[in-house]
């Protein structure tokens, strides 16, 4: 009994540590978002004397903007992708009709296309439609590429839903729609929360695509913004820190919220 | 459908006294769903198809978007293959690819055999949650973090390492040497991903039983990894490898913030050096080329990993 003590120990020790290590890096971000310059430089691990509050409102002030562009480029998004996802979900999962295999390996085929590839050429139709610099020229293509993953999970989930139910619906004489809204759409909340959860992170963490389709400061995206933060503010690590902070929350709070549905989203199917 | 009685009978009485007005029916349906696949179908023509189409077609051209462009055949891929830079790039993104398929499905791999190992399953799941953690914040705030954790000199892991007597003073990203290692670095000890969460939901799997029975048989460790668990987990491996060579060739974000690609491109990658000729020196045409490389070779990869590793999976079975 006891050497099995002892290994369990060592065991969770080594666990951890690792799980520290891991973790270290964002400690010391939320150690230095309440230092000032002088704290900082003086000791890495110091705890601040002060607690130098300020920092978030001196941050919150730079990077609001960014945050609520950001959080409504993601609502915007996420809605136009639950949308159309389930409403091309419903129509391929519960109907037959020619050509619907054809259909759906044409949107699946699409998820083959790296996002670098279409990249360029999109830039330039963005271009071309004078959406530059609008908040559009994100929405747009976040949809677009967003249902494509959404009709991949929700298909599935629609098929998968007892048949029973929906004969049952038809015989009292719900015509489709009902079937759709009444019975499908509240049946799939765990589906819809995963798609919703990936396509908020999606939208969080993108910076590539807005970093070349916005240029003016008041429709900065957070990440954008953060990075834009960085190179202005330098100095003042307590405040870039505290900026970083604030930019991780949403996040946190989806996963705190979420990961259960996260979790089954990402392993769930895929291998099975 | 049908074999429920009553739908059946209704079915029969109604094709019975009106045929063509079923018929108009049904067809009324199949417009109804074609409409409503109309929405989808236009937003991914236009923001899918298109621009796809579209890299693939002025990859042939000396593309001048918004003027004349002119077809030059296979010229853009013929400068391609001579441009050192873009050679350079995919030696860059081969090392990223093969430390993402060793080291990176390795030590999520290790770590949850150890964390399955742990017997009190409070204790397992508060240690599962604190090595996922890292997951939830954002992908831009890490890179961020850890360019400023290895500032050069004075940044907080080069005094990490000094007091712990080990060497220091490195100039991590403004080196050439260094620069690629640094920006891999970036996440360590990558365990909080993907690949961790698949590997812990197959090892928790397994029947604690096949476990047990290994261990009274006397099976060493190194017998029951390479004989119940890594076999079991081929599934879940060749997923990651093809994910992973996938997320490594459009891993781009870190030397965008951090490194440019250089210094003197050393953490050049394909897709930034397709951007910079793109958006910096207007070479769209040629840009076009080089993502229609890049997607040819990500996709060549990924079938070639893909039916290796089925080979392999069979050979476990």
């Amino acid at each position: 009994m006891r050497p099995r003590r002892i290994r369990q120990s060592i065991l969770i020790t080594v666990l951890s540590l690792i799980a520290l290590v891991g973790i270290a890096p964002y400690l010391f971000m939320l150690l230095t978002s309440f230092k000032n310059n002088a704290e900082y430089y003086k000791s890495y691990f110091a705890i601040p004397k002060p607690f130098h509050w300020e920092n978030y409102l001196l941050a919150w002030r730079q990077i609001s903007d960014y945050f609520l562009n950001s959080l409504i480029v993601a609502v915007a998004s996420i809605i136009g992708v639950l949308v159309l996802g389930a409403i091309s979900s419903f129509v391929m999962a519960r109907y037959e009709f020619p050509a619907k295999r054809f259909l759906y390996w044409m949107i699946i085929a699409l998820m083959s296309v790296p996002g670098i590839t279409t990249l360029i050429p999109l830039f330039i139709l963005i271009k071309n439609m004078g959406l530059i610099d609008h908040r559009l020229s994100l929405i747009l293509p976040y949809i677009a590429t967003g249902q494509i993953m959404s009709i991949f999970l929700m298909r599935t989930f629609f098929e998968n839903l007892p048949e029973e139910v929906f004969e049952a619906a038809t015989i009292d004489g719900a015509n489709g729609f009902r079937l759709f809204w009444n019975l499908a759409i509240p049946l799939s909340k765990p589906i819809i929360s995963t798609i919703a959860m990936i396509s908020f992170l999606g939208v969080w963490n993108d910076y590539v695509w807005p970093s070349v389709v916005i240029a003016s400061n008041q429709l900065r995206t957070i990440t954008i913004g953060l990075a834009f933060f960085q190179g202005e503010f330098l100095t003042e690590w307590g405040q870039l820190f505290a900026g970083y902070v604030i930019a991780s929350i949403p996040l946190l709070i989806v996963f705190a919220f979420g990961m259960r549905y996260f979790v089954s989203g990402l392993t769930g199917g895929v291998v099975k | 459908m049908k074999d429920s009685a009553e739908m059946s009978i209704t079915e029969a009485r109604m094709s019975q006294s009106s045929l063509p007005r079923v018929r108009n029916r049904k067809r009324l349906l199949l417009l109804t769903l074609y409409l409503l696949l109309v929405p989808s179908f236009g937003m991914l023509g236009v923001f899918g198809y298109y621009p796809a189409f579209s890299a693939l077609l002025h990859a042939f051209y000396d593309w001048h978007p918004g003027f004349r462009s002119t077809f030059v055949g296979l010229a853009n891929f013929e400068q391609a293959i001579h441009d050192p830079i873009f050679i350079r790039s995919f030696w860059h993104v081969f090392l990223m690819v093969l430390v993402g398929i060793t080291v990176g499905l390795a030590v999520p791999f290790v770590v949850a055999e150890l964390l399955v190992a742990v017997r009190n399953p409070r204790v397992q799941s508060v240690l599962k949650v604190a090595l996922i953690v890292p997951m939830a914040l954002p992908g831009i705030v890490t890179i961020l973090l850890w360019g400023a954790m290895l500032e050069p000199t004075q940044g907080v892991v080069d005094q990490f390492l000094k007091t712990l007597g080990l060497p220091h003073s490195f100039n991590w990203f403004g080196s050439p040497h260094l620069a690629l290692i640094s920006i891999m670095l970036i996440g360590f000890p990558w365990v909080a991903g993907l690949p961790f969460l698949l590997y812990l939901a197959a090892l928790q799997a397994i029947p604690s039983e096949i476990r047990e029975a290994a261990i009274i048989d006397g099976a060493s460790v190194v017998h029951r990894l390479t004989r119940i668990d890594i076999p079991l987990v081929m599934p879940q491996t060749r997923l990651l490898v093809v994910l992973s060579i996938i997320g490594q060739m459009q891993n781009l974000i870190p030397m965008l913030l951090l490194t440019q690609g250089g210094p003197d491109f050393a953490t050049m990658v394909p897709a930034g050096w397709a951007m910079d000729e793109a958006f910096t020196d207007g070479n769209w045409g040629y840009a076009s080329a080089l993502s229609v490389i890049l997607f040819i070779v990500m996709l060549v990869v990924s079938v070639i990993s893909w039916i290796l590793t089925s080979n392999r999976a069979k050979a476990y079975m």
